[in-house]
C-alpha cells in the first residue's frame, strides 16, 4: 500500500484530529473518502449490524421459525450493496460476517467468504447491470439464501454425527432457506427507509458517490 | 466493472476477508481467540444478555404459535409412548395376576402335598342359559379322567363330566344334579352340599342333612369331607350365609356362598390324584 504524505508536520499541526484522520485515510487512495454522510451511514449500519446479530443470536435462535435460525445479516448486506453499491456492500459484508461469527460462530468461520462477495457482486450488478428494484432485490436475496443454505447444509453434514445427505437437505437446508427468505424483508425495508434521506440529499446536491 | 477488481480497495477487502476467515478459525482450533473477536463479544455481551431475557419472554408468547408443529409431533410421540406403556402395563398386570394365581396354587399345593394337579384354562362355558358347565383346554392326553375334581385357588369349582383327548367338560358344584360331602371347619359338623335350581340361580348352595344340634353359624367356612364323593378332604366350598331349622322335622339347613365363583375364574387345576382318592380307587 502506498502512502503519499502531502503536507509537512507543520501543516498537520493546523488541522484538528478528525480532519487529520480523514486526511490520512484519503491519502490511502482507497477511493473511499470520509465525510459527515459516511459517518452517519456507518453509524446506522453499525446499529443495524448489532441489532440484527443480537436478534439473530437471541430471539430467532430461540424461536427458530420454520425450524431454522434465519440469517438477517445476509439480506442486510444485499440491501446495503444494492442501496449503497459495492464498496459499502463489501465493508458491511466483512463487518457483519465478523460480528456474527464472533457472536455465534464456532470452529470454522466461513461467513466472510459469502458476505463479502455478496456485497461486492450485488453492488456491482446494481451499478453496472440491473437497476435497484424490488424484483432485483428479491432475486439477489433468493440466490444468496440458496448459497447460505447450501453452506449450512455442508457444515451440518460434516459436523452432525449420523446425519445423511438427504436429512441435511430436508432438515437443515430447506428450513434455513425459507426462514431466510421470509425474514429477509425486514432488513431490506429498514435499509431502504433509513437510506432514503441520504439519497434525496445526494440527488439535490449532485450525484456524489462515495 | 473490472476496474473495481483492480482497485486497491478490492485488494484490501480481499485480504481482510481472508484474515477474517483464517485468523479466527486457526485461533479457535488452537483454543484461543483474537483480540477483535473477544472485544466484539465483550462489548455486545451485555446487550446480548439483555436481548436474550427479552427473547425468553417473547418466546413464551410466540411458542403458542410457533411450537404448534413441535407440540403436535410431541403429542404423537407421547401417544405412541402411552400405547407402548399400556401394553407393558397390561403385560405386567397379566404377569402379576399369573403370579398371584400361582402363589395361591402354591399355597394349595403346600396344604395338600399329596395332590397331583394339571393346569387347564377355561375355554368356554355352557351354551344354555343358567348352564353350570364349563369347557377346559386339557383332556385325556394331560391325564384328566372323568370324575376328577376341578379346583381354583379359592376352592372347589366342580368335577370333570366328560373327557376328550385335548379337552374336557366340567360341571360346577352349582349344577342341580351334584352333591358334595362337607363339614363345618370350626365345629366339624357334617352335612351334604347340594345345589337347588332356585338357589343356584343366585349362585348359592344348600347344606342339608345337618344334625339337629349341629354347631353351625353364619360365616362358618365349609370344607369338603372327602367321604362319598369325588372331592378330596379339606377343600374350601364356601361360607355360610344363613342357617335355618325346619319347624316340623327340626333338621338344620344352611345356605352357603361358594368361595370360588365360576364367572371370576379363567384358569383352574384338575386334581388328577390324591391319597384318599387313590385309596378309594
Amino acid at each position: 500500500m502506498r502512502f503519499t504524505r502531502k503536507n509537512s508536520n507543520a501543516a498537520d499541526g493546523e488541522l484538528s484530529l478528525p480532519e487529520r484522520l480523514r486526511e490520512k485515510f484519503n491519502t490511502w487512495r482507497l477511493s473511499f473518502s470520509i465525510d459527515g454522510e459516511v459517518v452517519a451511514k456507518a453509524a446506522i449500519f453499525a446499529f443495524f449490524i448489532i441489532l440484527f446479530s443480537i436478534t439473530q443470536t437471541t430471539l430467532l435462535s430461540r424461536i427458530r421459525p420454520l425450524g431454522a435460525v434465519p440469517d438477517l445479516l445476509l439480506p442486510f448486506v444485499v440491501a446495503v450493496a444494492v442501496s449503497e453499491r459495492e464498496k459499502w456492500g463489501a465493508i458491511i459484508g466483512l463487518v457483519s460476517a465478523f460480528v456474527i461469527d464472533a457472536l455465534g460462530g464456532v470452529r470454522i468461520m466461513l461467513l466472510p467468504l459469502l458476505y463479502v462477495p455478496t456485497g461486492i457482486v450485488c453492488g456491482l450488478l446494481t451499478t453496472y447491470r440491473f437497476r435497484d428494484s424490488v424484483p432485483v432485490n428479491a432475486i439477489y436475496t433468493v440466490v444468496t439464501s440458496v448459497l447460505r443454505s447450501f453452506i449450512a447444509m455442508i457444515i451440518g453434514f460434516n459436523s452432525i454425527r449420523g446425519i445423511s445427505a438427504g436429512q441435511a437437505f430436508t432438515d437443515i437446508a430447506l428450513p434455513a432457506f425459507f426462514a431466510n427468505i421470509i425474514f429477509a424483508v425486514f432488513p431490506h425495508i429498514l435499509v431502504r427507509l433509513t437510506m432514503r434521506p441520504f439519497h434525496k440529499t445526494r440527488a439535490e446536491r449532485t450525484s456524489k458517490e462515495i | 466493472m473490472s476496474g473495481f477488481f483492480k482497485s486497491k480497495f478490492f485488494y484490501v477487502v480481499a485480504v481482510l476477508t481472508l484474515l477474517a476467515v483464517i485468523v479466527p478459525t486457526v485461533l479457535c482450533a488452537m483454543g484461543q481467540t483474537s483480540f477483535l473477536r473477544s472485544a466484539v463479544n465483550t462489548v455486545l455481551m451485555p446487550v446480548q444478555k439483555l436481548s436474550d431475557k427479552a427473547a425468553e419472554a417473547i418466546e413464551g408468547f410466540t411458542s403458542y404459535f410457533t411450537a404448534f408443529d413441535k407440540m403436535k409431533n410431541e403429542n404423537l410421540r407421547l401417544k405412541e409412548e402411552i400405547a407402548s406403556l399400556r401394553e407393558e402395563v397390561a403385560g405386567a398386570r397379566e404377569i402379576r395376576e399369573k403370579y398371584e394365581w400361582m402363589s395361591k396354587y402354591l399355597e394349595l399345593k403346600m396344604l395338600h402335598q399329596d395332590y397331583k394337579m394339571v393346569h387347564a384354562v377355561i375355554s368356554g362355558r355352557g351354551s344354555a342359559n343358567y348352564s353350570n358347565v364349563f369347557m377346559l383346554d386339557a383332556g385325556r392326553i394331560s391325564g384328566i379322567a372323568k370324575g376328577m375334581p376341578v379346583v381354583s385357588e379359592d376352592g372347589v369349582l366342580g368335577y370333570i363330566a366328560e373327557v376328550g383327548p385335548t379337552w374336557s367338560k366340567a360341571v360346577s358344584i352349582l349344577e342341580a344334579s351334584s352333591s358334595v360331602g362337607a363339614f363345618v371347619e370350626r365345629s366339624g359338623a357334617i352335612g351334604v352340599i347340594e345345589a337347588e335350581y332356585d338357589l343356584s340361580l343366585e349362585g348359592i348352595l344348600k347344606m342339608s342333612y345337618l344334625d339337629e344340634d349341629a354347631d353351625i353359624k353364619v360365616g362358618d367356612r365349609i370344607l369338603t369331607s372327602g367321604y362319598g364323593s369325588v372331592y378330596p378332604r379339606s377343600l374350601i366350598i364356601g361360607y355360610v350365609e344363613t342357617v335355618s331349622t325346619d319347624e316340623f322335622s327340626r333338621s338344620v339347613t344352611a345356605t352357603v356362598r361358594p368361595a370360588s365363583r365360576l364367572d371370576q375364574v379363567s384358569e383352574v387345576m384338575v386334581v388328577t390324584d390324591y391319597e384318599i382318592y387313590a385309596e378309594e380307587q
